[in-house]
């Protein structure tokens, strides 16, 4: 875990990832942005070391959240990532969350809940 | 039982069988002799060795040569022994082969073994083991016969003829009685115990019955004919002796009439019966006068005067030759003789010097009537023969002078006959039977003058006895004569072997018959299990398909027959639905309708198939089913029946409208997922920009920022609003309940109850009755208790400010069902349809139209069904039956999909 404040958003809606990018920082968190899970793999194994926690939808093109979620855990055993969803399949968050994953974000989230779902508190 | 000691049970109870049946046999002996029209046991001993193998043949041959030897042997000739043992064991030895060949040639035939059920077999086996077989002991046994001299060989076809015939139909009579007792296979045979033996037995009876009756009568017709052959001779004889009276008689005159009769006169005299005489049996005609001793000169001289030179008065000493008499008071000397010739010695012969003489004439004097001397050895008799002597005493009535008295006095006439030769003669001009045997028999010194021994000796004779008088002496005669009809001429023979042939033939037809129908019989036996199996594996078909068979006459349309599915769809028994009509059963405009249908079917010869019927049923309310309705034609192509099929698809259109409504649930599950994922991103991107805006108001008046602030809470209110409905409708579209957790549905209930009173107006009563025992359930309580409201809310809608809202419990069978009634509007039937199809609602713009239909996947994931029942303006009932949990029931009763 580092102490760093950079956060990894991996969702294939602009505006949502921008929206996140703008509360995020004023929330006091660097963002990196990426649109699928492809990138998001791909900046997650670039700046693993950095990345404090992933927050990542779970519907996306190309590599889709559970997917994502498999490499990440891959690359890090520890990484931190919350899953967003506005829709997902039976049981799925259900298992990712006891697969590691650190917490769900029901979409239409509000701020509150995405700041007390991204403070990372040691287990 | 050991094989020795069953083989010797066979052969004695054979020997014994033959023995005795053949001794019975004989008392239908056709006279003469051993001629028998049947001889039932050469038939015994071909069942016997038929049935019980070879070895019943030495009893056969023992039981035969006994019979045989019993009928000639004769206790009181111990030397016949021999020779009937010979005879016997020669025709036994035959009868036990006969019967051998009776069985060789019915096996190698292939007749036996054989049930003898057609009648080209019956017929080879009786014509085999009857005529055929039986040719071996006829010609052997007569052969027999003829070389032990018991039968003339020019007898020998007659008695082979009768022989083989009795042997033959005694086979075929027999064989028909005792197979039915003892044969094997029972079955078979056991029927013809009746059928066969009986009418054989009975017809040999009447057979036998009526053979005794014209036997008799032909017996007894027989015998008169006899009898009067017999008087006939009786008659003859008796008249013959009137014949010797009467020329006695004559010669009794003559003298009477003539003062002296001469030697030459009563020759003369006698002459003229001269011809007579043989065949009398006459020998001699004699005279003898009464001469007294002192007339005695006088006597001598007239006999020198009638020509006898040397005459004198003799008698017999004691040696027995002819001596001159010694003086005595009277002498009767034969004086004449007629004819002389041979009887020389006897002219002078004294009659009283001997004592036998003596008596008679004393006797014929004192009587002075014919009298005849006992059988006498003659004085001028030669041969062996004896002779008797008739004795006529002839008194003179004119005596005056002494030369008158010595010339015409008393005297005898005499006559000597051989009775012996007259009987003959007589015998042998009569028309007795030749071998009648015949004894005369002097009755007073029952001496014999007459016999007549035929050379055979037969048995069964007819005897008869007559008297005839002679003089002063009764002649007894005795006949003996076989009873013996001219050959041909009996009825009873002809009568016997007819009856004995027809009872056989009868036996040959009833077998035939009775094996046919035996045949028959197994064939339709055959046949009927063949098509009972065929009609029972339909009627099973027909039984067990699952949709309503039925059958209705083509005129009154009543009906003929009906499976047990369509009782069981009516709720009527099939037996008791047999000649209803429509009417008696369905409403009268149903049956109109059916009835209609039925008609069109059966004019137009053509099936028809009626979709979606209703049929009003006892049990189970109005059901929908499909008919399909067959005319069913008769040869001349005439409408005979109706043959209906009729499915009940009331089960299938509900599953189908299941069906229906579990796709709509699945495309809206899909659709729901992808509208949820851009809405709620949608939503998102709106929520969290309203957010930013809020904190990117710094330095905005207060007031603008508190509004804003408002106008930002409605919003995200509009947000969660619309973020319900969307978690409303994927778990309505998932069906996806909470984790299932077993539980109380009662506690639910309660709970509901609670939060009912709530938001139920005062207006509303509401009522909960908990009746079940089991109310155990698993699932996710909470989704039970959304369904519950749900329900409740929808009656509340329904009532309209005022009723009666009651939910209610209770079992069924192992479901608790959950009751939700109301008084409200009720439900129209096209609105029921449609009630569970998701985004249907009568609510306008306050209703979802997911409701129901998340109730309706909620009772699924319970794995439980959910009814409505409704009439409009009165009530509705919904019942939610759930499969009630037990806690130790391992199957996962409450598993979500």
């Amino acid at each position: 875990m580092t102490d760093s404040n950079l956060l990894l958003v991996i969702d294939d809606e602009d505006a949502i990832r921008k929206l996140l990018q703008e509360t995020l920082e004023i929330l006091g968190y660097e963002v990196i942005l990426c649109p699928d899970g492809t990138d998001g793999v791909e900046a997650f194994t670039a700046h693993r070391n950095r990345i404090k926690g992933v927050l990542l939808d779970m519907i996306m093109p190309t590599m889709s959240g559970p997917e994502a979620f498999q490499k990440i855990v891959e690359l890090d055993a520890d990484a931190k990532v919350v899953i967003m969803s506005g829709y997902s399949l039976e049981g799925e968050v259900d298992k990712l969350l006891k697969e590691g994953a650190t917490g769900f974000l029901k979409k239409p989230f509000s701020i509150k809940d995405l700041k007390a779902c991204i403070e990372f508190k040691r287990a | 039982m050991p094989i020795l000691l069953r083989r010797c049970v066979v052969i004695f109870v054979t020997a014994v069988a033959y023995f005795c049946v053949g001794k019975l046999s004989l008392l239908m002996a056709i006279p003469p002799g051993y001629s028998v029209p049947v001889w039932p046991a050469a038939g015994i001993a071909f069942v016997m060795v038929l049935l019980y193998g070879p070895s019943a043949a030495l009893g056969v041959f023992l039981g035969s040569t006994l019979m045989n030897m019993s009928v000639s042997y004769n206790p009181d000739h111990p030397e016949t022994f021999s020779s009937s043992l010979q005879v016997g064991a020669c025709i036994g030895f035959g009868a036990g082969l006969q019967a051998l060949a009776g069985l060789a040639l019915a096996r190698a035939r292939g007749c036996w073994p054989s049930r003898l059920v057609r009648f080209p077999r019956i017929m080879n086996f009786m014509i085999l083991s009857g005529p055929v077989a039986c040719l071996i002991n006829s010609i052997l046994g007569v052969t027999t016969l003829v070389v032990f001299g018991k039968v003339n060989p020019e007898n020998f076809f007659d008695q082979w003829r009768s022989w083989w015939v009795g042997d033959s139909i005694g086979v075929m009579l027999v064989a028909p009685m005792l197979l039915p007792f003892l044969a094997a296979p029972r079955e078979v045979w056991r029927g013809r115990i009746m059928t066969v033996a009986l009418p054989a037995a009975v017809i040999l009876s009447m057979t036998i019955w009526v053979f005794k009756w014209v036997s008799d009568s032909e017996t007894q017709l027989i015998q008169e004919q006899m009898e009067d052959e017999f008087s006939k001779v009786v008659d003859k004889v008796e008249e013959g002796f009137s014949h010797h009276v009467s020329i006695l008689t004559a010669l009794d005159s003559f003298f009477h009439a003539s003062e002296f009769v001469s030697k030459q006169e009563f020759s003369q005299f006698c002459n003229q019966f001269y011809n007579q005489l043989t065949p009398l049996g006459i020998k001699t005609i004699e005279w003898a006068p009464v001469v007294r001793h002192k007339d005695l000169d006088a006597f001598l001289a007239l006999a020198r005067e009638e020509g006898y030179d040397e005459f004198q008065i003799t008698e017999k000493n004691d040696a027995g030759d002819l001596v001159p008499a010694a003086a005595r008071e009277e002498y009767v000397p034969i004086f004449y003789a007629e004819p002389l010739v041979g009887n020389e010695s006897a002219i002078g012969y004294d009659l009283i010097s001997e004592a036998v003489r003596r008596e008679t004439i004393n006797k014929a004097w004192s009587t002075g009537e014919l009298t005849l001397t006992p059988r006498l050895k003659l004085v001028q008799g030669t041969g062996l023969r004896f002779a008797y002597i008739a004795v006529l005493p002839h008194e003179s009535r004119t005596r005056r002078t002494e030369e008158e008295q010595i010339r015409s006095g008393n005297g005898y006439l005499l006559m000597v006959f051989y009775p012996n030769l007259w009987l003959t003669n007589s015998m042998q001009n009569s028309e007795l039977p030749r071998d009648s045997e015949v004894h005369v028999i002097d009755e007073r010194y029952d001496e014999e003058l007459y016999e007549f021994v035929p050379v055979t000796i037969n048995a069964n004779l007819f005897r008869s006895t007559h008297s005839v008088q002679v003089g002063d002496r009764s002649w007894r005669f005795e006949f003996s004569c076989p009873l013996q009809a001219p050959p041909g001429s009996l009825r009873s023979e002809w009568i016997m072997i007819g009856g004995l042939l027809f009872a056989s033939l009868c036996s040959l037809l009833m077998m035939t018959a009775t094996g046919t129908l035996h045949a028959t019989r197994e064939l339709v036996a055959q046949r009927t299990a063949a098509l009972n199996e065929t009609t029972h594996f339909l009627d099973n078909i027909i039984e067990n398909i699952p949709h309503t068979i039925f059958v209705k006459d083509g005129k009154s349309l009543r009906y003929l027959s009906f499976n047990r599915a369509g009782s069981e769809l009516l709720g009527v028994p099939s037996e008791a639905m047999i000649g209803k009509s429509d009417y008696d059963l369905f409403p009268k405009e149903q049956a109109d309708a059916f009835t209609a249908k039925d008609r069109e079917v059966l004019d137009s010869r053509v099936p028809s198939v009626i979709e979606r019927e209703k049929v009003s049923t006892r049990d189970k309310g109005v059901r929908i089913v499909t008919t399909i309705k067959i005319p069913i034609l008769s040869e001349s192509g005439e409408p005979i029946q109706l043959l209906g099929i009729a499915e009940d698809i009331t089960e299938k259109l509900r599953l189908e409208e299941i069906s229906s409504r579990s796709e709509t649930l699945n495309a809206v599950g899909l659709l729901a997922g992808g509208i949820a994922h851009n809405l709620n991103n949608g939503l998102q991107v709106i929520r969290n920009s309203l957010e930013l805006i809020g904190l990117r108001l710094e330095g905005v008046p207060d007031e603008t920022k508190q509004r804003v602030d408002r106008l930002s809470e409605t919003a995200q209110d509009t947000i969660d609003n619309a973020s319900g409905l969307i978690r409303n409708l994927l778990e309505f579209a998932k069906g996806k309940i909470g984790e299932p957790v077993a539980f109380d549905a009662h506690n639910i209930l309660l709970k509901t109850s609670v939060m009912l009173r709530g938001f139920l107006p005062a207006s509303i009563q509401h009522e909960l009755s908990l009746q079940a025992e089991q109310s155990q359930l698993l699932g996710d309580p909470h989704s039970l208790e959304t369904s519950i409201l749900n329900l409740a809310v929808n009656a509340r809608d329904a009532m309209s400010g005022a009723g009666k809202l009651r939910i209610a419990t209770w079992n069924e069978e192992e479901y608790l069902v959950i009751s939700v009634h109301d008084t409200g509007k009720g439900i129209p039937e096209e609105v029921r349809k449609q009630l569970f199809t998701p985004f249907f609602t009568t609510k306008g713009k306050f209703g979802t139209g997911l409701g129901l239909a998340s109730t309706y996947g909620i009772v699924k994931a319970f794995s439980g069904e959910i009814s409505v029942q409704s009439t409009v303006n009165e009530y509705t009932e919904f019942q939610i039956k759930l499969p009630v949990y037990y806690e130790s029931d391992p199957a996962d009763k409450g598993q979500t999909q």
